[in-house]
């Protein structure tokens, strides 16, 4: 923090109010969720001396503007880039920061773009065509079912028509609802409940001379169990790529408390990505995110990162866990065993679907299938909507 | 709200006040601290699992010399455990004692007075005639339900009881709330906090925090074990040691008499159970790598 901080002597005069609320709507462009109160607070620190000393107009805007770890960290860059002098300006552009934190980008395919990440992200790519999604809760029921006779026992891989893809993103929402059990340690009033609720029994008797009379009653809420799929996006998985990518995208879209992430050889959070309400809009990008993945499958050390930086958060009151892979694993058999072991350990159900269970002859003999097996709690088809559909009751069930 | 600011003094008095109260703090939370007393914003602070957040209110409380008011959140943390609750047992005696004497009002604004009134730590807290520290502690743990009921609280610093009417705080409480991120926080909440993120200290810091905490000790000694423990956390390891675990191995160090690490290697080594808190850990960090991070400070 050197001496070349512009414009803080002086208080808060009009030039300086303006440049705070320019300041502010710098942070907001940059995702930052500050709004009047906050100016107002800043100016109020101003009159206080706030404005004094760089160091310390520095951490008061911090304080006031940041929500989050992310901006924590991002802070710094914004502020030194705003309040210094052009020397920082060019580093930030170095640093190459995107000037709206948001703004999705839309790419080519191919071409001279980066890398590309595998035969997958081309079958990503016609995954949704125009008109494939027009308000698809709207069709009927009746219709539905009787489009899904033709294609629920189609295998996935040869399914191209957009209306089966639609209704993987409703057997999605089902399964989503047949896991509806997770009890909260919040308790609520029930007609019915097992538990007497003696606080307001004792509370009703008090207007009747302190006789219960009145017993309440009360039982366990119960709230949507949370679901985190992670989706194995290797060369062997392409084939089911589109119907699978759907399938996450009706879970994430319809569940608050689902979450969604992907693997091949790194693991990427793609959650937000398939919330995009456009759906070409979340493919492309889903496809952004997946390039600079390798090839190969990393199934052990994917799930690793999973465990030590999104665990804890993703799976917070213990979650289902989906796993989408066919367990064609690069990486060691025994770092796949320990890291689902670990897995096993944080979340209530681990449900591993493999699409290569719909064919007859296949049998779970790839090393990483062998290493999962008595990891599981459930290892499942998942090669066309009958399977997904028949899904449901068996989770319900576990 | 300017007697609020005053209690405090300026920024680099406080930041004198929380070493003298034994907690060293980094280069900005003095000024957030500052910007709590001067604006009555309630302070969220996040960081890892022992960075020393809630030292944080600890040492505020010291260093105003007022209470320090501690509300522990947890799943299903209701109004009845985090607001106020009513005496029931001791109404139902008090109904039964004046069972068919005077009237029936009488003995109702009798059960309903402050005397049946149970106090719960957030009733205490704006309750008090001298401004208390309030640390909301692990907010993260606590539901969404929870979340909603503070907003209120922190907003207005008032509770309604329907039967005794509004508590409006006499003294605007400081309030400190604490996250590990176990959850993420609702936008609502996180806007009406200041925000602070505490990070594991730099080894110069922590040689610091090492002798704020444990004044016997040797400064030499001090420097090497914030080193080692800066290193460690450079592994990869499943729980990382918190400056907690530090001050623990630093107090087991000098129980010992050791003055030197390097000269003491299997000596530090057999209380490497003060830093190390899982069998994994401790597997991926055998002897030789503990030697090897040793030497490397000596």
């Amino acid at each position: 923090m050197s001496g070349d901080v512009v414009a803080l002597e002086g208080g808060a005069g009009p030039l300086m109010r303006r440049r705070v609320s320019l300041f502010l709507r710098y942070l907001r462009d940059h995702g930052f969720a500050v709004g009047p109160t906050d100016l107002a607070d800043a100016l109020v620190g101003l009159a206080h001396g706030a404005g004094a000393r760089p160091y310390l107009w520095r951490g008061t805007l911090r304080a006031l503007c940041c929500r989050n770890p992310k901006q924590w960290a991002k802070f710094e860059e914004l502020f030194d880039a705003f309040w210094l002098t052009r020397r920082a300006k060019t580093l930030l552009r170095q640093r190459n920061l995107p000037s709206r934190a948001n703004a999705p980008t839309v790419t080519q395919p191919g071409g001279d773009g980066p890398r590309r990440a595998g035969p997958a992200i081309e079958a990503w790519q016609t995954l949704s065509r125009p008109g494939d999604d027009e308000m698809p809760s709207q069709i009927p029921r009746t219709e539905g079912a009787s489009a899904q006779t033709v294609t629920s026992q189609t295998d996935f891989k040869d399914i191209a028509d957009p209306a089966a893809l639609r209704a993987a993103e409703d057997v999605a929402v089902d399964l989503a609802a047949a896991l509806r059990v997770r009890r909260t340690r919040r308790y609520r009033q029930a007609r019915r409940g097992s538990q007497l609720d003696l606080r307001r029994t004792i509370r009703r008797s008090v207007g009747r001379g302190g006789v219960p009379l009145d017993l309440v009653r009360r039982r366990r809420r119960e709230e949507p169990m949370r679901i985190v799929a992670l989706l194995d996006a290797s060369g062997s998985m392409e084939p089911y790529m589109r119907a699978f990518a759907r399938f996450l995208r009706g879970l994430v879209m319809r569940s608050r408390m689902a979450d969604a992430y992907l693997f091949h050889t790194h693991l990427v959070h793609i959650a937000p990505a398939l919330r995009e309400p456009d759906p070409q809009r979340a493919i492309d990008r889903l496809v952004l995110l997946a390039q600079g993945l390798g090839g190969g499958t990393l199934i052990g050390e994917s799930l690793a990162v999973f465990n030590r930086f999104h665990a804890k958060s993703a799976l917070a009151g213990r979650a289902c866990v989906i796993i989408l892979s066919d367990g064609f694993d690069a990486g060691a058999p025994d770092l796949l065993a320990a890291e689902l072991a670990k897995l096993k350990r944080r979340c209530r159900r681990l449900v591993w679907l493999n699409p290569l269970l719909g064919s007859a002859d296949y049998r779970p003999e790839a090393r990483g299938m062998q290493a999962a097996l008595p990891f599981i709690d459930l290892l499942a088809s998942a090669h066309n909507l009958d399977s997904l559909a028949a899904l449901a009751p068996r989770l319900a069930r576990l | 709200m300017n007697a609020r600011h005053d209690l405090l003094g300026d920024r680099d008095r406080i930041a004198r006040s929380l070493v003298e109260c034994g907690y060293v703090p980094d280069g900005e939370l003095p000024t957030a601290l500052w910007l709590m007393g001067l604006l009555g914003r309630p302070l969220l602070l996040e960081g890892e699992a022992g960075v020393g957040k809630t030292e944080v209110a600890k040492a505020l409380a010291a260093l105003l010399a007022t209470r320090l008011i501690r509300l522990q959140c947890y799943e299903g943390l209701d109004q009845q455990s985090a607001l106020y609750e009513w005496n029931y047992q001791r109404q139902l005696l008090a109904i039964k004692a004046r069972e068919g004497q005077g009237d029936a009002a009488a003995v109702e604004r009798l059960i309903f007075s402050e005397e049946y009134l149970l106090e719960r730590p957030l009733l205490t807290a704006i309750r008090q005639n001298q401004a208390p520290v309030l640390l909301i502690d692990e907010i993260d743990r606590a539901d969404q339900e929870f979340e909603a009921l503070l907003l209120e609280l922190l907003s207005d610093f008032q509770i309604s009881i329907p039967e005794l009417g509004t508590v409006t705080a006499r003294a605007r409480p400081f309030v400190i709330l604490t996250s590990n991120g176990t959850r993420d926080l609702s936008d609502a909440l996180r806007r009406r906090c200041l925000y602070h993120h505490i990070d594991y200290p730099d080894p110069e810091r922590e040689a610091r925090i090492i002798r704020a905490r444990l004044p016997g000790i040797d400064s030499d000694l001090a420097a090497q074990i914030a080193d080692v423990v800066g290193r460690i956390r450079k592994e990869s390891l499943a729980k990382v040691p918190g400056v907690a675990e530090t001050l623990d191995w630093a107090a087991a160090l000098m129980g010992l008499g050791i003055k030197d690490l390097g000269a003491n290697i299997e000596a530090a080594y057999q209380l490497i159970a003060t830093l190390i808190k899982t069998q994994e850990d401790r597997a991926a960090l055998p002897c030789e790598v503990w030697v090897r991070l040793l030497e490397r400070v000596a």
